[in-house]
């Protein structure tokens, strides 16, 4: 798991670095390398001694970033009157007794700034204080591989296998510590993490949340905007939005719709292949690049729409509400000060549903109209799916989709109104926001992609050729071997990726059910 | 410079059960302050302290400082002993000051010119 917190309670001396310690552990556990565990841990620990010296409750949540420690600290008081004088090294208000103990030397912030990269306080003389650091991680020391953004709680599976089943790439493996993805598989749609009710499989989530102060554009999927129930309705959400301290709010369906507009003058226009696929949807290009890659100079070339908020908005300070892993991917890849910063609504959902339900009474949102259906023409297939996108693309690499001019293929059902990062039921969400799109939707623009998708490698057997033949009939060898139940039980999606775990040394503990000493059990 | 070394020549009792003869230090810090053994503390480090609260201990673990001496012949809490004998941390106890405890270390690394202070 790449996220963990620990509350903190004031006063408790004797308890000052137990939170900094139990990071540490897990830190050294996942491979930190020890300068930037050393940073962490320094930091960790002046901020949990602060708490503890200073406020009555707090709590420290960091999240493991492929490029750095993400660490985030919150107080419930009282605040700090003079922030700048608070960083002056050797200024400290801490009482009496924490100095008889050795805190209070006046040295907390400091020590925190110094060790971390980017280092940013704000406090309330009402709510408290909130600390945000981060340590960056020295580059190919990179933890595991981190390249797609589903992230695991392991202590949370209860090993139901539903996320085996679900993932359309057969890159979930569920080991006796849990599951496991084998990211060069993972083509980072929600499959799994719709699958897995217990909630051992997620969204990675960024700590970097806004703050009032800071005067960011919120740019939100409509999902969210239609996911309050019919309490709450769509304008009272942007409403709700805006009290929240934010310089404005867009919606990425604002460029999805330019971007759906501008694939189809291509495809219609300008393409001398057919059909045309719509990039729109990151998880089916990149499940087109791993699986399908023949059908790549089908792709029409723009950007997807939250890579065209990533390019239209560069360099203003903004937040961009994600709903899959593949969105958080783009948007996280190479992340800088310059480019949006991945929100998870989620952490919003709170704030603006009371502040919604406080307005009720003096909102006065735009008359519902009933918008028209979003139908692009008898020429264009819309699906949605990972079960039929599936089907959709075999039936496209064969050829026999050429009386289509145009696929616009979504991984989640109704697209990103069935993400699991919202609540509502797809369907309905979809047609909520059907009555109002065309009321809140306003003019973006589409942006051409400047370099063109190429295919995924996939994972070599071996860098030598012979051996890896050598590997591939072992494999074929063993899978005609085991009993071809494809039942899961190993921990495996299908015999044959058993068969390549254990061939490629991956399958530690793993063993066939129905085939104890070698025998085949039951028939 | 190994630990026991030392302790000879600094005359500290050594408060916890573990074996210090394996010990290795590079280097010593001495400080009061919590913030300064944190960002000093490291692997191979002694650290002296007139603090005797269990938070040093926690530092101590923190850092990877394999051990910490006390002085002024202090009698720590029962508590603290048993925190550091879990913890795997040496706990030493000098009878003089921070003052005379330094320095006596100080000459001793000095002449064995292994490390610097």
């Amino acid at each position: 798991m790449n996220t963990c917190s620990y509350t903190i309670l004031g006063g408790d001396f004797d308890r000052v670095g137990l939170a900094a310690g139990s990071l540490k552990h897990r830190l050294k556990k996942l491979g930190v390398p020890p300068d930037a565990l050393r940073r962490a841990v320094i930091a960790a620990y002046e901020a949990e001694a602060n708490i503890v010296v200073h406020a009555g409750k707090g709590m420290l949540r960091a999240v493991l970033e492929p490029s750095r420690i993400d660490v985030e600290v919150t107080d419930e008081g009282p605040g700090i009157p003079d922030i700048d004088l608070a960083m002056k090294e050797g200024f400290s208000t801490a009482s009496p007794a924490a100095r008889a103990l050795g805190f209070g030397a006046g040295m907390g912030l400091p020590n925190m700034k110094r060790n971390s990269g980017s280092f940013s306080i704000e406090s309330d003389l009402q709510r408290g204080t909130r600390i945000r650091f981060s340590i960056d991680l020295p580059r190919q020391e990179i933890v595991g591989t981190l390249r797609n953004s589903v992230r695991i709680a392991g202590e949370l599976c209860r090993g139901c296998m539903r996320c085996l089943n679900a993932c359309p790439t057969r890159a979930m493996r569920i080991r006796p510590e849990g599951p496991e993805i084998l990211t060069h598989l993972c083509i980072d749609c929600a499959a799994c993490i719709d699958a897995c009710d217990a909630g051992a499989v997620g969204i990675a989530d960024n700590i970097d949340v806004p703050t009032q102060s800071e005067h960011a554009l919120l740019v939100v999927p409509a999902s969210f905007l239609v996911d309050f129930g019919p309490v709450v309705e769509p304008h009272q959400v942007l409403d709700a939005l805006s009290t929240m301290g934010f310089r404005g709010i867009r919606m990425i369906e604002e460029w999805e719709a330019a971007t759906r507009q501008a694939v189809l003058a291509y495809a219609r226009e300008e393409a001398e292949i057919r059909p045309v696929l719509s990039p729109v949807c990151p998880a089916v290009v990149n499940l087109i690049q791993m699986r399908f890659p023949s059908l790549l100079p089908h792709v029409a070339p723009f950007l997807s729409a939250v890579e065209a908020v990533r390019e239209d908005l560069a360099g203003e300070r903004v937040f961009l509400g994600v709903s899959c892993p593949a969105q958080h991917t783009l948007v996280n890849t190479g992340r800088s000060s310059s480019t949006p910063v991945p929100l998870m609504l989620s952490r919003l959902r709170g704030a603006v549903f009371s502040a919604a339900i406080r307005h009720r009474d003096t909102a006065t949102g735009p008359p519902r109209q009933p918008g028209p259906e979003e139908r692009a023409g008898p020429d264009v297939l819309q699906a949605s799916g990972l079960r039929h996108v599936l089907n959709i693309l075999d039936k496209a690499e064969n050829g026999l989709l050429a009386d289509f001019v145009l696929l616009e293929l979504l991984a989640c059902e109704q697209g990103c109104f069935g993400s699991p990062a919202g609540g509502e039921e797809p369907f309905i969400a979809r047609h909520r926001w059907q009555r109002v799109r065309r009321d809140l939707v306003r003019p973006a623009k589409a942006f051409r992609r400047k370099t063109p998708l190429v295919a995924r490698a996939g994972m070599r057997l071996d860098d030598d050729m012979s051996r890896a033949v050598e590997k591939l009939l072992e494999i074929d060898r063993l899978t005609a071997d085991l009993p071809g139940k494809n039942c899961g039980m190993c921990g495996a999606p299908a015999c044959s990726d058993l068969a390549e775990d254990l061939v490629l040394g991956r399958a530690q503990g793993m063993v066939c059910p129905h085939r104890a000493d070698g025998q085949e059990k039951s028939r | 410079m190994r630990l026991s070394d030392l302790i000879r020549n600094v005359e500290a009792r050594i408060l916890t059960t573990r074996p210090s003869r394996d010990v290795e230090i590079q280097r010593v810090y001495a400080g009061d302050r919590i913030s300064d053994l944190l960002s000093q503390g490291a692997a191979k480090t002694l650290m002296i302290t007139n603090l005797s609260g269990i938070q040093i201990l926690h530092v101590a673990e923190l850092m990877d400082v394999p051990a910490i001496c006390l002085v002024n012949d202090i009698a720590p809490e029962p508590e603290l002993l048993g925190v550091a004998e879990e913890h795997g941390t040496v706990l030493l106890v000098s009878p003089f000051g921070m003052f005379e405890t330094c320095g006596r270390l100080y000459e001793c690394l000095h002449a064995a010119s292994e490390i610097r202070p």
